[in-house]
C-alpha cells in the first residue's frame, strides 16, 4: 500500500508540477498555472451550468427537470469515453516511465493500480467539470430533492468513470495495438481526432441551440425517447430519481464489473502487453536510400514538413480550420440551406441589406486560416533540435522562409479550392471569387508570418512533449487570437457599417493584411534574426 | 584554424560560464578540452559553433569572425553536440540529406562520403531507418556521418565518445586522426583523460570558466599523467 501511494504521489507531482509552489523559480509559473486551472473550472461551470440554468424552467414547466439527469450522467460518461480511447495508449501502454518503473521492486500490479487510479482522479475531474454543475441546477431547481437522491448521485460519481474507462482502455488497446503495426498509425489518429472534434463542436452547437423554448420542446421528445431506448440513462434517472434500491445495484454491477474483469485480464499480462508494444522492428529498409539534392530553404521547408506529418498533435491541433472550411464549403455546395435568408436576416441585423455573401464568405475563410497557424508553434518546436539549425551555415532568413512555407502549404492549397467551391455554392460573381482568391492568399501569408513573429517573441524550447507547445504555450495561444481579432473586427465593422461595396470593402482588408505581412517580414529579417540568434 | 580572444559568456544569472579565456588551435591539432561537469567545456563549444552569442571577446575560424560572417564560419566547421538530439521522425539517410542540402554537397560527394562513413561506423544497414528507432549511440554515429559530409576544416566535438561502442569509438579517433593529416583541426571536451592523453597533441583545462592549464600536452602534464595532472590543479582551489 505504501509503495502504491509512493508511485502514486510521484507521478502526481511530476504530471501536474506541483513543486512548481516549492521552486522559487518556477512560483510564478506555477499559480498562474493554477488561476488558469481555476479559470476553466469557473468557465465550464458558468457554460455547462449556464445552459443547463437556461434550459431548467421550461423543462420544470413540463414536469421534466429530470432530464437534466440524463444530461448530468451522459455528458461526463461520454466525454470520459472519448478521453479514455485517447489517452489509454499513452497512460497504461507503452507509458514514459515503464522502464524506470519496472526496474523497481514492486510488484506490476501495483504499478498498474498506481495509473489506473492517476486515471480515475483525472475522471473525476472531468465529471466534476462537465456532469457536476448540471446536477447542481438540478438541485437548486428541483422541488421534491431528497438527501438519498445526492448520496446516490455521489455513489454513482465515485463508480461512473470505472465503465468508460474499461471500454475505453479496451478500445484504445486494440487501436495502440492495430495502429502500432501500421505504417500509416498517424492517419487513424488524425481521423479519429479530427472526428472527435467535429463532434464537440456539433454538441456544443446543440447546447447553444436549446436555449430557445421551441428548440427545448423539440429536443425533449427526442431526449425522452433516448432516456428510454437507452437503459443506462434510464437506469441513472430511476436509481437517483426515483431512488430504486435493484436500478442503482444494477449500475453499480454494470460499471464494476467490467472494470473488475479489465484488472483481471490486463493485470495478468500487463507486462507482457507492454513488453511487446515497445518491440521495434529488427529489419532494415535499405531501399529507402536515396540521395536527393534540395536547395537549402528547400531542405528546411521538407524538414517542417515531415515533423508535420509525424506529429499528429500538431496536424490535428493547426490543420482542424482548414478541415473546418472545407467542410463548411462542401456543405454550401450539396446542402438544402437558404443561403439568401439568411444573410439578409443577418442584413437587417447589422443594418447592411446589401449583398453580404462575399463578407460572410471572407470571414469564414480567415477564421479557419487563423485558426490554422503551424508557424506559431515551429520555433518552439526545434526544443533540443535547435542546435541543428544554428550550427548551419545558413542565414536565418532561410530558416524562415522555411517555416512560412509550411504555414503556406496548409493553408492556402486547400483555402483555394474551398473559394473555388464556394464560388460554385454562392453563386459569386467571377470579380468577387477573384476578390476572395486575393483575401485568402494574404490572409494565407498573414497567418504565416503572425504566428512565426508571435513565436520568436514568445518561444517555449524546453519541454516534454509536443503537446505543451502546440496545446499549451503562449504563443500559439497568442497568435490564434490575435489572427481571429484581426479577422473578425473589420468584418464584423464592415457588417455594421454601410458598406455600399463588399468587394472594395474585402479588397482593403487584403491590402491591410498584405502590408501588415510585408511590415512583420521586415521585422523578422532584421530585428528578427537578431532575436533567432539570441535563443 | 581556430584563434579564441578573451571569450567570456554570461548567462542570465549573472554567472560567468567562461571568464576572459584566450587559445589558438592550428591546422593539423587535435585539441583537447578538459574540465569537471559544468566548467564551461560546453559553453565555449557551442560560442565557437555560432550556438551561443557571447557579449565580449572575439572567435576567428579560418581568419573570419564569427561575430561577423557566421554563415562563412559555420561552413567550414562542423559541430558534434554530447546528446545527440536530431529530428526522430526523419530516417537516417533523410538527416543526412537535410545537412548535405543546407552545406551545399554534390549529389556524387554525399554519396560517397556517405558511404564510406557509414561503412566505417558499421552503420549502413541503418541508414532507411527512421531515426525514432535508433538508440542513443546509433544516434551518435548519424550526427557523425553527417557532420563529415561536407568535409569540415575545423571539427568540434562534444564528449563525442559517450555512448559509442569500442569499434566506433576507435574508428571516431581514426577519423580524428585523418582530418589533421589532412590539414583540418579537431577541438574537442571530453572526460576521457587516458584518450586525451593517447591522442591529443595540446590541451587546455578549464576551471569554473577560467583557463587552469594550456599548451602542447607534455607540457602540460609534465612528469605526470593527464589524470594526475588534472587532480592536482583540481585540489588547487
Amino acid at each position: 500500500m505504501s509503495n502504491l501511494f509512493t508511485l502514486l504521489k510521484a507521478d502526481l507531482i511530476n504530471t501536474y508540477k506541483l513543486n512548481g509552489f516549492k521552486d522559487t523559480a518556477n512560483r510564478k509559473k506555477a499559480i498562474g498555472m493554477s488561476l488558469i486551472a481555476l479559470l476553466v473550472i469557473a468557465m465550464s461551470f458558468l457554460y455547462i451550468g449556464g445552459a443547463a440554468f437556461l434550459v431548467s424552467d421550461v423543462l420544470k414547466s413540463m414536469q421534466l427537470l429530470n432530464i437534466l439527469l440524463v444530461f448530468a450522467f451522459a455528458l461526463p460518461f461520454f466525454a470520459l469515453f472519448m478521453m479514455d480511447i485517447y489517452k489509454m495508449p499513452s497512460v497504461l501502454f507503452s507509458f514514459r516511465d515503464y522502464d524506470m518503473l519496472m526496474s523497481l521492486p514492486v510488484k506490476d500490479n501495483i504499478i498498474l493500480a498506481a495509473k489506473v487510479i492517476k486515471l480515475m482522479l483525472s475522471g473525476y475531474m472531468w465529471q466534476f467539470l462537465t456532469g457536476f454543475p448540471i446536477f447542481l441546477v438540478y438541485c437548486i431547481k428541483s422541488d421534491s430533492l431528497s438527501v438519498f437522491s445526492i448520496i446516490i448521485y455521489i455513489v454513482l460519481f465515485i463508480v461512473m468513470p470505472l465503465l468508460p474507462m474499461s471500454i475505453g482502455s479496451a478500445i484504445g488497446f486494440v487501436v495502440a495495438k492495430v495502429s502500432s503495426k501500421m505504417k500509416s498509425k498517424n492517419i487513424i489518429m488524425i481521423i479519429g481526432s479530427f472526428a472527435l472534434l467535429i463532434l464537440i463542436m456539433g454538441v456544443s452547437f446543440s447546447i447553444q441551440n436549446i436555449v430557445n423554448e421551441q428548440a427545448i420542446t423539440d429536443m425533449v421528445s427526442s431526449i425522452s425517447n433516448i432516456e428510454s431506448s437507452f437503459f443506462l440513462f434510464s437506469l441513472y434517472v430511476d436509481a437517483v430519481y426515483d431512488l430504486n434500491l435493484i436500478s442503482l445495484l444494477l449500475l453499480i454491477l454494470i460499471f464494476v464489473s467490467p472494470f473488475l474483469l479489465f484488472v483481471y485480464l490486463f493485470g495478468k499480462s500487463f507486462k507482457k502487453i507492454n513488453s511487446s508494444m515497445m518491440e521495434t522492428r529488427a529489419s532494415h529498409s535499405t531501399k529507402n536510400v536515396k540521395y536527393q539534392t534540395y536547395s537549402p530553404v528547400a531542405a528546411i521547408f521538407k524538414k517542417e514538413l515531415n515533423f508535420y506529418i509525424h506529429c499528429v498533435i500538431y496536424i490535428v491541433n493547426t490543420f482542424f480550420g482548414m478541415v473546418l472550411l472545407l467542410a463548411a464549403s462542401i456543405a454550401v455546395l450539396v446542402a438544402d440551406f437558404d443561403i439568401e435568408s439568411f444573410l439578409s436576416e443577418l442584413g437587417q441585423v447589422g443594418g447592411n441589406p446589401g449583398d453580404m455573401k462575399l463578407m460572410a464568405a471572407a470571414m469564414i475563410f480567415g477564421y479557419c486560416i487563423m485558426l490554422s497557424t503551424p508557424t506559431a508553434a515551429s520555433i518552439s518546436l526545434e526544443g533540443k533540435n535547435l542546435w541543428i539549425l544554428k550550427s548551419m551555415p545558413v542565414h536565418p532568413k532561410m530558416i524562415f522562409k522555411g517555416k512560412i512555407a509550411l504555414g503556406l502549404i496548409v493553408t492556402l492549397p486547400i483555402g483555394i479550392i474551398c473559394s473555388v467551391v464556394i464560388y460554385i455554392g454562392l453563386g459569386l460573381s467571377f470579380m468577387q471569387w477573384l476578390t476572395l482568391l486575393g483575401y485568402t492568399i494574404s490572409a494565407g501569408f498573414f497567418s504565416s508570418i503572425l504566428g512565426l513573429f508571435i513565436n520568436l517573441l514568445l518561444p517555449k524550447l524546453e519541454f516534454k512533449s509536443p503537446t505543451e507547445v502546440v496545446k499549451q504555450s503562449a504563443s500559439v495561444g497568442v497568435a490564434v487570437f490575435a489572427g481571429m481579432f484581426l479577422v473578425l473586427i473589420p468584418m464584423i465593422l464592415g457588417g455594421s457599417l454601410i458598406v455600399s461595396n463588399s468587394s472594395l470593402y474585402v479588397l482593403i482588408v487584403t491590402l491591410t493584411y498584405a502590408l501588415i505581412s510585408f511590415v512583420l517580414w521586415q521585422y523578422l529579417i532584421t530585428k528578427g534574426v537578431k532575436r533567432f540568434a539570441k535563443l | 584554424m581556430l584563434k579564441i580572444e578573451n571569450l567570456t559568456k554570461t548567462y542570465a544569472n549573472k554567472v560567468k560560464a567562461v571568464d576572459d579565456i584566450s587559445f589558438e588551435i592550428e591546422a593539423g591539432d587535435i585539441f583537447g578540452f578538459i574540465g569537471h561537469n559544468g566548467a564551461g567545456k560546453t559553453t565555449t563549444l557551442k560560442c565557437v559553433a555560432g550556438i551561443l552569442e557571447f557579449e565580449t571577446g572575439q572567435i576567428y575560424i579560418n581568419g573570419k569572425n564569427i561575430k561577423d560572417d557566421p554563415v562563412g564560419c559555420k561552413s567550414d566547421i562542423a559541430y558534434i553536440p554530447d546528446n545527440p538530439d536530431v529530428y526522430e521522425s526523419l530516417t537516417g539517410i533523410q538527416y543526412i540529406n537535410f545537412v548535405a542540402d543546407i552545406f551545399k554537397v554534390t549529389k556524387h560527394d554525399r554519396e560517397r562520403l556517405t558511404e564510406y562513413y557509414a561503412r566505417q561506423l558499421t552503420f549502413t544497414d541503418a541508414l532507411g531507418d527512421i531515426i525514432s528507432s535508433y538508440s542513443h549511440g546509433m544516434k551518435q554515429k548519424l550526427v557523425i556521418i553527417s557532420a563529415l559530409i561536407h568535409n569540415p576544416k575545423l571539427l568540434i566535438l562534444d564528449e563525442p565518445f559517450t555512448g559509442l561502442d569500442p569499434q566506433a569509438s576507435f574508428t571516431v579517433k581514426e577519423i580524428m586522426k585523418d582530418i589533421c593529416n589532412k590539414g583540418g583541426a579537431v577541438f574537442f571536451s571530453t572526460h576521457v583523460l587516458d584518450v586525451a592523453e593517447k591522442i591529443c597533441n595540446k590541451v587546455a583545462i578549464i576551471k569554473k570558466g577560467k583557463l587552469v592549464a594550456l599548451g602542447d600536452i607534455h607540457n602540460v602534464m609534465g612528469d605526470k599523467s593527464l589524470e594526475g595532472t588534472f587532480m592536482e590543479l583540481a585540489k588547487n582551489e
